[in-house]
């Protein structure tokens, strides 16, 4: 799976191409139903579960001379 | 102690075995020492010898030079944290240094000052060096007190604005003897075992002397080549430490650490909002101005064509059929995009409950579709865009 960040800019780079109407008809169709995948899938990574608390126990080892 | 005491005096021993007995005895002792740094001198660039003394007696102390946070100099007040040992080759008993802390505000200036500069010509703390943040990261290491407010703060935070994080606290001391190696083994670690997305380093306010061990050579080092990008929030605004000068991000407050750290959900789903709102509004304009320039080139065939003989009467009724199709075409596409936007609206349920609509569930989760479900006395929750409300039923009215 591809990270927010980069399926946000995707997302934003479609958009941008489709308000500046650079793509033909049929091609923007395609380009709309991937900005919709893309915003489903973003969504679906924001989801409010709780965060995952764990403590570490670094072992403190003191240097031997 | 007088058992082996006795078991020893008739025992003659050899002088290594002694000097192992002795030091069996010694070593174990760790001593806290506060005193003046004197006859300071380095060896074969590795090693450290200096005494530590007051008015009436000195004693020899012993380190390894990488060990040693900060230039040391001659009539320097520290406290420090060794144990005695016998050196075998010489007979003499001196202290192995395990850590090391300057005394009074004008010597630490002094330090600080010294080491910053040294730093700076060195290049450390050069924005070149500085490594870019995740924009969303899964995973953050938080090194700090457990028992600060510091780790309260970010926890707070971390959770108001995301969620489904993996969240590993390295509890360190913050400050105190073992506070330098405390950060740089927990960095070490991190960046070794747990390679997180993320580390947040952390602590409250203080005064130059609590805040000594993110000032020292030791932990600006590790920060600098930690792999991982590294916030810190160390002390409040006007504190300005090392670890802040070399870490990759500098925020103003532990609090301000974390709202650096992650991005707002809330704001990012707005945004998303807006951004459907754009694409969808986009292709549908696209889609309008196709449908309006069909539009006009049906008006100008019927105009062409109204005049001339029948013989071209099918000709008209196919182009014209053509075009209807075309237009036929161009709205099922308007409409699915309609459609489409419409339909991932409805399945974020989150969207609803902000238009101030609420969900009303039982006790169990289950949605209560009618009130027949109900029953008078039931507990019923209601879900609205920023918590639940629990209440019992005491009506029910059929419409």
């Amino acid at each position: 799976m591809k990270d927010f960040e980069s399926e946000y800019k995707e997302l934003q780079g479609i958009v941008e191409k489709l308000e500046k109407g650079e793509v033909n008809l049929d091609a923007s169709i395609d380009q709309f139903k991937k900005g919709m995948e893309i915003l489903k899938s973003l969504r679906s990574q924001l989801k409010k579960v709780e965060n995952e608390l764990k403590e570490l126990d670094v072992k403190l080892v003191d240097d031997e001379l | 102690m007088n058992n082996l005491l006795d078991l020893l005096s008739d025992q003659v021993l050899t002088v290594t075995s002694a000097v192992e007995l002795i030091n069996g005895v010694l070593t174990p002792l760790s001593l806290a020492i506060e005193g003046e740094v004197s006859g300071f001198k380095i060896s074969q660039d590795k090693f450290v010898f200096f005494d530590i003394k007051d008015e009436e007696a000195l004693l020899n102390c012993f380190m390894m030079r990488f060990n040693l946070p900060f230039k040391l100099e001659d009539g320097m007040k520290i406290k420090l944290k060794g144990y005695p040992k016998v050196r075998p080759q010489s007979g003499k008993i001196s202290l192995t240094i395990q850590s090391i802390e300057l005394v009074g505000e004008g010597a630490l200036q002094k330090a600080y000052e010294e080491l910053k500069n040294k730093l700076q010509a060195e290049g450390i703390f050069d924005s070149s060096h500085k490594k870019t943040l995740p924009f969303m990261p899964k995973s953050i290491a938080v090194i700090t007190s457990k028992s600060g407010d510091a780790l309260q703060d970010i926890l707070r935070i971390l959770k108001n604005r995301s969620g489904g994080l993996k969240i590993y606290l390295i509890p360190i001391s913050v400050q105190g003897q073992n506070a330098v190696k405390d950060i740089c083994t927990a960095i070490e670690y991190v960046n070794k075992h747990q390679p997180t997305d993320l580390i947040i380093i952390a602590r409250g306010g203080g005064s130059l002397e609590d805040l000594q061990a993110f000032n020292s050579e030791p932990v600006v080092r590790t920060v600098f080549s930690s792999r991982i990008p590294i916030i810190t929030g160390v002390g409040h605004e006007p504190d300005v430490t090392l670890i802040d000068l070399v870490a990759d991000v500098r925020a103003a407050t532990p609090t301000n650490a974390a709202e650096i750290a992650v991005p707002d959900y809330d704001q990012i789903l707005f945004d998303l909002d807006q951004t459907m709102g754009r694409l969808k509004f986009a292709v549908s304009g696209l889609i309008k101005s196709k449908y309006h320039s069909l539009d006009i080139i049906t008006h100008q065939m019927r105009q062409t064509l109204q005049a001339p003989a029948r013989g071209i009467d099918g000709l008209h009724r196919r182009m014209l059929n053509i075009i209807q199709n075309m237009q036929r075409n161009v709205w099922e596409k308007h409409s699915y995009v309609e459609s489409s936007a419409a339909s991932l609206e409805a399945i974020n349920p989150e969207n609803i409950l902000l238009r101030g609509y609420s969900i009303a569930t039982d006790a169990n989760g289950k949605i209560i579709y009618s009130v027949a479900n109900v029953n008078f006395g039931q507990k019923m929750i209601t879900k609205l865009k920023d918590g639940n409300i629990e209440s019992i039923i005491n009506k029910t009215e059929q419409r």
